[in-house]
C-alpha cells in the first residue's frame, strides 16, 4: 500500500462517516440526546437564544434610533406643511395618527415601534416629502 | 457581537420556525461533522485551537449560526439550516486555510464549491506534516482492519471504500438502500471504536 493511497482510503472513510452522519434520521439523533446529555449541544443552545435575543434587540435600537431620527426631521418641517401635502380624504383617513404624531411625548415615542398603525403614518408623511420635494417643504 | 446583516429579516423568520428539539439535533451533527471534517488537522496548521483561538469546533459552528442570526449570510431558500451552516462551514474552514498556506502547498489546497459530490471530500492538506500524517492514516487503516476482521459485511464495506467507491457505488454494487450504507458505516465506526485506538485514530 503506498502513503498516498493510505491518506485516500482514510479521506474516502471520513467523507462516508460525514454523510452517514447528515443522513443520520433525526429521530435517532434526539434518542442519542436524550438518552445522554451532550454539553455542547446544550450549551450551543443556549447560546442561540441569547444571540437571538442581543441580535434582536440591536435591531430595535436601530429601529427605533431611525424613527427619531425621521420624527425629528418632520418637526423641523412643521406640522401644518406636512398636513398642506395631504389630500382631503387623506386627511380624513389619517385624522387619528396626525393627532397622535401632533401630540406624541418621549414616552410615546418609546413605545412607537408597536404602533403600525403611526408608523405607516410616518412613512406616508415621508414619502409625501420626497415626492414634493423642495417644492413647498423647505 | 456585530452588526446585522442584510439578510436579517429573512433569516430570522425562517429561524422562528425551528424548535429547539430540531435546533439540538443541527448543533449535534454540525459537531461530527466538523470533527470528521478536521480529522487529524487540529494538531497543527490552520485548524488548532492557537490559530484560531478557540476549540476548533466550536470556532466553526459559532462563525456559521452566527452569520445565519445576524443575517451575514444568506440561508437559500433551496437549503435546511443544517445544509446551509455545513456549507458555511466548509467555506470558511476553506478560507482559514488559505490564510494560513505557503504559497507552495496553494496549489494542492482544497477549494470549496457549493457542489453536492464535494460536500463530504475532506481531502487531506499537503503541508509539512506530511509524512506523520501519512503514517498515522497508514496506522489507522491496519488499526481498522484488525478490528472488523471476523465482519465479513465490515471487510466488503472497507474494500470498497479502499477501491474509492462513494455512498452511491457502494449501495449499488451491494444492491441496498444507501441508508443501509450509513449503517454499516456505523457500525465500522463503532466496532473500530470499541477496541479504543489512540486518540488521534478514533473515528
Amino acid at each position: 500500500m503506498s502513503n498516498s493511497s493510505a491518506k485516500q482510503i482514510i479521506c474516502n472513510l471520513y467523507g462516508l462517516l460525514m454523510e452517514a452522519n447528515i443522513n443520520k434520521p433525526d429521530v435517532e439523533v434526539l434518542t442519542d440526546l436524550n438518552m445522554m446529555k451532550n454539553d455542547f449541544v446544550e450549551y450551543q443552545l443556549a447560546k442561540f437564544k441569547q444571540s437571538r435575543t442581543k441580535y434582536n434587540a440591536v435591531v430595535q435600537r436601530n429601529k427605533f434610533s431611525e424613527i427619531q431620527l425621521q420624527l425629528n426631521r418632520l418637526r423641523e418641517v412643521g406640522y401644518e406643511k406636512i398636513l398642506a401635502l395631504f389630500t382631503p380624504q387623506e386627511k380624513l383617513q389619517y385624522q387619528s395618527c396626525y393627532n397622535k404624531f401632533k401630540e406624541l411625548t418621549d414616552a410615546d415615542e418609546k413605545s412607537i415601534l408597536q404602533d403600525t398603525e403611526l408608523l405607516l403614518f410616518i412613512k406616508k408623511i415621508k414619502e409625501k416629502i420626497e415626492d414634493n420635494d423642495d417644492a413647498s417643504i423647505s | 457581537m456585530g452588526t446585522t446583516g442584510k439578510y436579517f429579516e429573512t433569516n430570522c423568520i425562517k429561524l422562528n420556525s425551528i424548535n429547539e428539539d430540531t435546533l439540538r439535533i443541527i448543533i449535534s451533527k454540525c459537531k461530527e461533522f466538523i470533527e470528521k471534517r478536521l480529522f487529524q488537522k487540529t494538531l497543527y496548521g490552520a485548524h488548532t485551537a492557537t490559530n484560531l483561538g478557540d476549540d476548533p469546533v466550536s470556532y466553526y459552528y459559532e462563525d456559521a449560526i452566527d452569520a445565519i442570526i445576524s443575517g451575514r449570510w444568506e440561508w437559500q431558500d433551496k437549503f435546511d439550516l443544517l445544509e446551509q451552516l455545513i456549507r458555511i462551514i466548509n467555506s470558511k474552514i476553506t478560507k482559514e486555510v488559505d490564510k494560513t498556506q505557503t504559497a507552495k502547498a496553494q496549489s494542492l489546497q482544497i477549494k470549496f464549491t457549493d457542489n453536492e459530490d464535494d460536500l463530504f471530500n475532506c481531502e487531506i492538506q499537503n503541508d509539512s506534516e506530511e509524512n506523520e500524517q501519512k503514517l498515522l492514516c497508514e496506522k489507522q487503516i491496519e488499526f481498522i482492519e484488525n478490528a472488523i476482521k471476523d465482519n465479513k459485511n465490515l471487510v466488503e464495506l472497507f474494500d470498497l471504500i479502499k477501491a474509492g467507491y462513494k455512498r452511491r457505488e457502494i449501495a449499488e454494487y451491494l444492491g441496498i438502500e444507501p441508508k443501509r450504507v450509513d449503517k454499516l458505516t456505523e457500525q465500522l465506526k463503532e466496532k473500530v471504536n470499541k477496541l479504543k485506538p489512540p486518540k488521534n485514530q478514533e473515528l
